[in-house]
């Protein structure tokens, strides 16, 4: 991986540019008030970034204290992290807290949780009951 | 109106010597010296080497650059319009990097000159 982030590249990106890339992105279709629409968007948007802008990566290359190469692999994990964000905002139909859908503005009566498993670039979406900690068969 | 940095350079694995080097950005209300370093890593000169993990506002000595001579907490340095300075590491540690200096487990308060432990928070 850094070894590629550090090969001269035309049209090269820095890792704090495509943070920022990813930053107005998440700003703009999972902000405050989210619906379908702008959540698939913005799916959409990130998934762009990772195929499109991750291989332009390009940092510097230093030995000692090379924040850059830290930036890099901060903005790998980001984009992942920003699709685990969508996909379980998706997957919750209602509003809760801050998660405003405005397609979908009630609140359910029994609560739950959405979960989301991210192994080697698959997910699967879950839902889980919520139970107090004592109940919960294995945390026994 | 506009600040002049002259910043401390140094890669003990290709400089054989220090050298400094001029950074000219635009001045605004309110700019401290951290912030200041910081602008010219984002938008200046990727291979400037400082410690971007900070509190901003005094708590940390994470920021702790010296200024003119003197050693201080650079977030608490509001820059004035038209003016140079001259940013060095902090003194009394290894340098690791251009302003990166290697803190070890000791910290010394800038103001009073006591060295603690950072581990037991004593005075050594
Ligand atoms: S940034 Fe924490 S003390 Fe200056």
């Amino acid at each position: 991986m850094i070894a590629s982030w550090k090969q001269e590249k035309p049209n090269a990106l820095r890792p704090i540019a495509l943070k920022a890339k990813l930053q107005s992105a998440m700003d703009q279709f999972v902000g405050l008030e989210r619906d379908g629409e702008s959540l698939l968007a913005g799916l959409a948007k990130v998934r762009e970034l990772r195929a499109e802008e991750l291989p332009k990566l390009f940092v510097v290359s230093h030995r000692r204290y090379c924040y850059e190469v830290q930036e890099a692999y901060e903005v790998r994990g980001m984009l992942d992290l920003a699709e685990l964000v969508i996909l379980s905002a998706l997957s919750r139909k209602e509003t809760r807290g801050h998660h405003f859908r405005v397609d979908y503005p009630q609140t359910d009566a029994v609560p739950y949780h959405t979960t989301v498993q991210w192994e080697k670039g698959k997910h699967t979406l879950g839902v889980m009951p919520v139970t107090k900690i004592d109940q919960r068969e294995d945390v026994k | 109106m506009t600040i002049d940095l002259n910043i401390f350079r140094f890669d003990p694995d290709t400089d054989s010597v220090p050298y400094y080097q001029k950074y000219t950005l635009p001045w605004t209300e309110g700019l401290t010296l951290l912030m200041a370093v910081r602008k010219v890593y984002e938008t200046m000169d990727p291979t400037l080497g400082f410690r971007n993990y900070f509190c901003g506002r005094g708590l940390c000595s994470s920021c702790i650059m010296t200024v003119d001579g003197k050693t201080k907490k650079s977030c608490h340095i509001v820059l004035e319009p038209g003016q140079e300075y001259l940013i060095e590491p902090a003194k009394g540690y290894p340098i690791i990097r251009d302003l990166v200096v290697d803190y070890g487990v000791k910290r010394s308060d800038p103001e009073t000159g006591k060295v603690y432990d950072i581990m037991s928070g004593t005075v050594i």
